[in-house]
């Protein structure tokens, strides 16, 4: 295990520097650049041409991409991962500021995800064709297909609007007030959850079904195990292992944030940073986002493999 | 059982389909609802009138100081406003954010200029008691005194002057450059004696100043995070996404003001979002809608719509004059007889705002009216004998994205272009594509909007003065009579020379004039005394909640 973990770490390098090489690239060739952002319409303006070229100067845009790169690549090696253009705050204090709420509401979409799906997909598992399956089944197609914004709306609607129970909009950290921080979280929560909530039950009801049909569950029922038992110990831990994988991937997913839930419920997070960071043409938050986001994607594969091991005892990793 | 339950599945489908369609957002309808317009009710007890005078040829212009006593009631004083913003301010620099929600809501609660324009378009001394020019080339300023910044410093002449000169700095990326071009340098007479002397006589040279707020001297650099003024309110707190904070600055020198203690602005991109918040209490006010979103803002229980009927702020489409077909004036003259502005009014405007065919506001004295005509068939006609037939000339719109109003008056001149024979695409464009493409001059008809300060040079400085050089070749008069217009403060020679830049711009110009907007805003029947100027610009300084 040991191995494996410095292994990963070691993988982190090769992923870090082919992902922020290629946003780096496709950000700095796509229309438009911070000085377009600073001076609009004027920066085709004759009479600005001085302070448009000194501006890019400044913000080292007129050296070549790959100079560009390079030389923030060894600023980022010794911890520092410039300004951002827009607000001159460094971009770790300004990404430090946005992932805590970030981080509680991705894992709070998941929970409520597997918490809710996983019991739902047992029992639609062992129910197969019965009433209760077709519900969940229909019910986890609409969790899909459903629109994040529309649901955001309805719930503000019924929940805010109509029944005063819980507040519109805004984020509380939640060290400066618990109570209100876990009000706001409520409406974003269910409405990020209810895609992970479908998605767990289509994958898990499938993978349930396949692993009950096993001659190694029939032998468990005839070694007089409580059904209980053969359900959980059984079937659900192989059942899981590809349900882990998915999860890792979308909590990876989930930490770039999700910026039409934040927007709907002025839920202030990394999503909702990178969107304005991309619409400013923002470089430096940009990139450090990106680290971010494959340093994020790398921990949950990670996690993801060490659950493995702990699902499957075949799965050893000494070699 | 089989057939039951597909039966069933089938009905769950079909409601919750149902579901979706029905709890869509509602149709904006317009809706007759009283309105407020804007206006200030104050007990004035002295008050003395400013006025410009032209003496002759030699203009020599003072600002008499106006006096307000303003009676504080009580109930007036306290409270605190939220105010939604349409994305996040994360530069509080008055010389370098051009953004137009912080210059219209945030900048003028924190700075203030020499002199502004009220809503009643008439231009009052604020942090200048009064000025006049002692040459045609030089202005001297008589800076108030007992002013102080929001740290504590007194407002001094030595202040204006590091302001304006850090504007005309390149190093500061500042896009108000061009307003204090014409300064070739600014002396210090004394602490409140400044002489601003400039290369050549510039009669808008107020109006341009009109936009500089005046920050401390050597401030420059902190500005951006810790922006210091002399406003009524003083900037507290900025939480990315989450809100900027500004609060009462209890030193103002206009004694007794502001009546609130606090306004937090919280950016609120969609603007459906923010009426879902103003309806649950969480904000006071949603600026800037336009009249569809002020119709579905109607609908809110407890608000009210404050409006502004008539401001400079103008639709219109930018055509590139440097691409053929655009290039010959008689296609011009064709595409232009097929913009129908009375649709626009109905369909996009609903009615708010004012049709135009000029690019100067109907309230400034130096507008011209000048009818414009709407015929199809007769812009067929031209096109056609000029040899083109329908299908021939092929346009495209590009158009920003956010700005559905602009959208739909290129739909609605991409209908009269179909009649004519024109075949038009429309491309909404994310900003920062629309820019890349504008600044490259890689379109063909652009929308756009824009809000002047009353004098007609600094926007014809601005939108047709980078395109004389290479898009206006056939007009070389045109730079001349907009360089003859800003050095004379005669207004009558002037409006003369407007007027002929008027009629150019009417038959053969670089832009086709569409529309001035009002500007609109949904707020608490509570908050009284909304000002909105128009120049587009909210004045919370007399603001107050009603208890």
């Amino acid at each position: 295990m040991p191995r494996l973990i410095v292994q990963r770490f070691l993988q982190f390098i090769p992923v870090l520097l082919v992902s922020t090489m290629l946003v780096f690239t496709v950000v700095r060739l796509a229309p438009g650049d911070p000085a377009t952002a600073q001076f609009g319409p004027r920066a085709s303006d004759a009479r600005y041409a001085d302070a448009v070229r000194l501006y890019r100067e400044q913000l080292g845009l007129s050296k070549p991409i790959y100079i560009q790169y390079l030389l923030w690549l060894k600023q980022v090696a010794r911890g520092n991962f410039g300004d951002s253009i827009r607000s001159n705050q460094p971009v770790l204090f300004v990404i430090a500021q946005k992932l805590p709420a970030t981080l509680e509401l991705a894992f709070a979409g998941i929970l409520f995800g597997l918490v809710l799906g996983i019991p739902l997909a047992i029992v639609a598992a062992l129910r197969r064709g019965s009433i209760f399956d077709t519900i969940a089944t229909v019910l986890s197609v609409i969790g899909l297909a459903i629109p994040g914004f529309w649901l955001g709306m309805l719930l503000l609607y019924v929940f805010a609007l109509t029944l005063h129970v819980l507040p519109a909009s805004g984020f509380t950290p939640l060290t400066q007030d618990p109570g209100r921080n876990l009000r706001q979280l409520i409406m974003p929560m269910i409405t990020l959850g209810v895609y992970e909530l479908a998605l767990v039950t289509r994958f898990l009801r499938a993978e349930m079904i396949e692993v009950m049909g096993n001659d190694y569950i029939r032998s468990a029922r005839a070694k007089g195990l409580a059904e209980r038992t053969v359900i959980v110990r059984h079937a659900l831990k192989n059942a899981m292992i590809p349900l882990v994988t998915v999860i890792a991937l979308e909590v990876g997913y989930l930490l770039g944030g999700v910026v039409v839930v934040e927007q709907v419920f002025g839920w202030s997070g990394i999503g909702w940073l990178v969107f304005q960071a991309i619409s400013n043409r923002d470089y430096p938050i940009i990139q450090g986002v990106v680290v971010m986001i494959a340093v994020g994607y790398s921990f949950a594969n990670l996690f993801a493999d060490i659950l493995y091991a702990w699902l499957d005892p075949r799965i050893s990793y000494q070699n | 059982m089989n057939t039951k339950i597909r039966l069933f599945v089938n009905i769950l489908l079909v409601l919750s389909f149902t579901l979706l369609a029905a709890c869509a957002a509602p149709t904006p309808q317009v809706i007759e609802k009283p309105v407020v317009q804007t206006q200030i009710v104050e007990k004035v007890v002295e008050k003395q009138v400013v006025q410009t005078q032209v003496v002759e040829k030699v203009v020599q212009q003072t600002a008499v100081p106006v006096v307000e006593t303003v009676v504080v009631a009580p109930s007036k004083a306290g409270g605190e406003l939220t105010v939604r913003t349409s994305e996040d301010i994360e530069n509080f620099d008055t010389h370098t954010n051009q953004l137009q929600v912080f210059r219209s809501l945030i900048q003028w609660t924190i700075f203030e200029p020499l002199a502004q324009y009220d809503d009643k378009l008439t231009l009052q001394p604020v942090l200048a008691e009064s000025w006049e020019q002692t040459s045609p080339t030089v202005w001297r300023f008589h800076i108030r005194k007992g002013v102080k910044f929001h740290n504590g410093a007194p407002l001094t002449a030595a202040d204006v002057k590091y302001s304006l000169d850090r504007v005309k700095d390149p190093a500061t990326a500042s896009w108000l450059a061009t307003n204090v071009a014409a300064m070739s340098s600014a002396t210090v007479v004394d602490d409140y004696t400044l002489d601003v002397t400039l290369s050549a006589q510039v009669a808008s040279f107020l109006d341009k100043l009109v936009q500089i707020g005046i920050v401390p001297k050597g401030s420059g650099d902190q500005q951006r995070r810790s922006p210091v003024g002399t406003g009524p309110f003083k900037f507290q707190e900025y939480k990315a996404n989450e809100h900027v904070a500004v609060v009462k600055n209890p030193d103002y020198w206009q004694k007794g003001l502001p009546y609130l203690d606090k306004i937090t602005f919280r950016p609120i991109p969609e603007t459906a979002v923010a009426l879902t918040n103003l309806q649950a209490g969480d904000i006071d006010m949603v600026s800037f809608l336009n009249p569809a979103e002020a119709a579905a803002a109607m609908q809110v229980p407890g608000a009210t719509l404050t409006v502004q009927p008539a401001t400079t702020s103008e639709a219109f489409f930018e055509v590139n004059r440097r691409k053929a077909p655009l290039s010959d004036p008689k296609v011009y003259a064709a595409i232009a007889k097929c913009f129908d502005r009375d649709a626009i009014g109905k369909l996009v405007y609903q009615g708010y705002g004012t049709p135009t065919n000029v690019p100067i506001a109907p309230q400034s004295a130096f507008h011209k009216s000048i009818p414009y005509e709407y015929n199809t068939a007769k812009a067929k006609e031209e096109l056609q004998a000029l040899g083109y037939k329908p299908g021939d000339i092929k346009l495209e719109i590009i158009s920003w994205g956010g700005y559905k109003d602009l959208e739909n008056m290129a739909v609605v001149w991409k209908d009269g272009l179909s009649q004519c024979g024109v075949d038009v695409t429309i491309q909404v464009l994310e900003v920062q594509v629309m820019l890349d493409r504008y600044n490259k001059h890689d379109f063909d008809i652009a929308t756009n909007v824009a809000a002047f300060p009353p004098d007609p040079d600094v926007q014809y400085d601005i939108m047709w003065g980078p395109r004389l050089a290479d898009d206006y070749k056939g007009h070389p008069e045109a730079a001349d009579w907009i360089k003859q217009a800003r050095q004379t403060t005669d207004l009558t020679v002037r409006k003369g020379y407007y007027d002929k830049l008027q009629d150019l711009g009417a038959t053969d110009g670089p832009m086709v004039d569409a529309w001035f907007q009002a500007a609109m805003a949904a707020n608490k029947q509570t908050v009284r005394n909304l000002v909105i100027t128009p120049l587009t610009e909210y004045f919370f300084h007399k603001t107050y909640i009603e208890k």
